[in-house]
């Protein structure tokens, strides 16, 4: 099928084609014409394509691609894709077995999930050193933004991408213990409180 | 700094002449060094008119622990305290079935919920998680501890964890007797301390009974974090010199943390505002906030038989990775002393984390 054929190939090039994806939605206003059926074709992907393509997406390009519509929002915030996402370095180490990321899923989804351990902490450690407080914020409030509510249409901040985003079990273990405290912090007092 | 000696020579009338230049010219002065100016002006003028100072009763536990809370969220020297004690704790439990930590200042119980997710994720899966969690009375009566412990439960049934907790009220650590805290004997104790034990050096002997009890309980591990400062010198004028410095270099990490909003700041400040009025004009067992350094503290655990144990490399990662979400990068820094662990600023270090375990223990 050729939409298969397509996905298949923008798959294979991660970011770089995320970027190829959002000129072309932007190209999509300006050029009805010419570039036809390809806009037709990715607007048109269904929810089940779209989680294919996006499960090769990193964390920020998933951030990004939840705020083109309320479709790709929806599929954008699949706790699955943020989980492959946080515990991308697990997959790569050998001695990691399902078990383990079957215990990590219990831990983490009744704590807020992945998405919310992504963009809430583990974006934070992500960001160099040398870069300024306010407009990192602004970009982990951005995205959190972006996976907490549907369909945001807030300018995206345009930074140039020289974070890196791979991380260990540090950084890691650190986020997983920041989502706990915030739990923590925000449960419901009034169900312990007596008389 | 004169008004303190004058204070010292008992000489009243220039004390009190200079306490109130001082109030006047630390309001002219902006930043944290007027901060620090005004909060020790006003302990000053406590020890001078001998106010007793609204420290320390219960009547303002509540209150305390609100101040506790932002300054818990805005700075990293809560945080640090509890990750580099978790760690030690975590490593000690490896491989155990059963662990019961005592904690000697329960307070909202902020430290408990990052342990028990990391017992959570064990490979093998959790342990049996135990609490003694020991905290001051309350005014109301109302069970503060208690209330904590069910949150605490709340959590640990959310993620998995077996977890029982008990809470123990009394005024003073040196009250408790080891034989009420039920210590069963499959189960493996840590006993943490996060800035309590120096209190205890107010009563002479307190400390070596709680340290006598914390042997008889036979634990793994014992966490220990102080401020590092001695505040408890014999002569006033060097706990003042001390404190002051002390304070002004926490007010000016306060100053220095990016994204802290003014009622944080104001309320982080009042924190510490409270210490240091215990500092100043407190004396005899009233005067609490009796901190000692890190040398002081080990020559005290070796004397009561502790041996130190190493903290390890990842305690120090966590804590270099903690500071990095605080904004002044440039200011915090976490070094290692002796197995230790010290958070400071700039090359002041402000509180040290150490682990001990009995001497008699057999590894």
């Amino acid at each position: 099928m050729k939409r298969g054929v397509d996905a298949d190939e923008e798959e294979s090039s991660g970011i770089a084609d995320d970027k190829v994806l959002k000129r072309r939605k932007g190209d999509a206003d300006a050029d009805a014409d010419g570039d036809g059926e390809e806009v037709v074709a990715w607007s048109s992907l269904g929810p089940d394509l779209l989680y294919e393509v996006l499960k090769h997406a990193d964390g920020r390009t998933l951030g990004v691609a939840s705020c083109v519509n309320k479709q790709w929002n929806k599929t954008a915030q699949d706790e699955r894709l943020w989980e492959t996402i946080c515990t991308s370095h697990y997959a790569k180490s050998r001695s990691t077995t399902s078990g383990m990321i079957q215990q990590l899923r219990s831990v983490v989804l009744p704590l807020g999930g992945f998405r919310r351990l992504y963009s809430l902490h583990l974006l934070n450690l992500l960001k160099p050193s040398s870069s300024p407080t306010p407009s990192s914020s602004n970009i982990s409030s951005s995205l959190s933004s972006f996976a907490a509510s549907s369909s945001s249409s807030s300018a995206i901040p345009r930074r140039p991408s020289k974070v890196p985003i791979h991380w260990g079990k540090d950084e890691l273990h650190l986020s997983l213990s920041l989502l706990s405290i915030r739990f923590y912090e925000t449960m419901c007092p009034n169900d312990v409180k007596k008389l | 700094m004169a008004c303190a000696e004058a204070v010292q020579a008992s000489n009243l009338r220039l004390s009190e002449a200079l306490v109130k230049q001082i109030g006047v010219l630390a309001a002219s002065q902006a930043g944290a060094m007027g901060k620090v100016a005004t909060y020790f002006a006003e302990a000053l003028a406590r020890r001078i008119y001998r106010l007793s100072p609204p420290l320390e009763s219960s009547l303002e536990s509540s209150f305390s622990d609100l101040l506790e809370m932002h300054f818990y969220e805005t700075c990293p020297y809560l945080k640090f305290a509890h990750f580099t004690a978790n760690q030690a704790i975590l490593e000690a439990f490896e491989g155990k079935c059963s662990v019961h930590v005592v904690d000697f200042g329960m307070k909202q119980g902020m430290q408990w919920p990052a342990l028990m997710q990391a017992l959570a994720l064990r490979p093998g899966g959790p342990p049996a998680f135990r609490l003694t969690g020991i905290g001051p009375p309350q005014p109301d009566n109302s069970d503060a501890l208690q209330q904590v412990g069910l949150k605490l439960a709340q959590l640990a049934e959310t993620i998995g964890v077996k977890f029982e907790f008990r809470g123990f009220v009394a005024n003073s650590l040196a009250d408790l007797e080891p034989s009420i805290l039920d210590i069963r004997p499959e189960e493996s104790v840590a006993v943490n301390s996060v800035f309590e034990l120096h209190r205890l050096l107010s009563r002479p002997g307190a400390l070596e009974k709680v340290l006598g009890s914390v042997t008889a309980m036979r634990p793994h591990i014992v966490t220990l974090v102080e401020q590092e400062a001695n505040h408890n010198g014999p002569g006033f004028l060097d706990r003042f010199n001390e404190s002051l410095h002390y304070y002004s270099t926490l007010f000016d990490s306060l100053e220095g943390s990016v994204g802290m909003n003014g009622q944080d700041l104001v309320m982080s400040e009042a924190y510490l505002g409270r210490q240091i009025c215990n500092v100043v004009a407190c004396e005899g067992v009233d005067r609490v906030e009796r901190h000692e350094t890190l040398s002081q503290w080990r020559v005290r655990m070796e004397s009561a038989r502790f041996r130190p144990v190493h903290i390890g490399s990842n305690a120090f990662k966590q804590a270099s990775m903690l500071l990095s979400l605080f904004g002044g990068v440039d200011g915090y820094r976490v070094e290692e002393n002796e197995g230790c662990l010290m958070l400071g600023w700039h090359t002041r270090p402000l509180i040290a984390t150490s682990a001990w375990r009995p001497g008699s223990e057999s590894v």
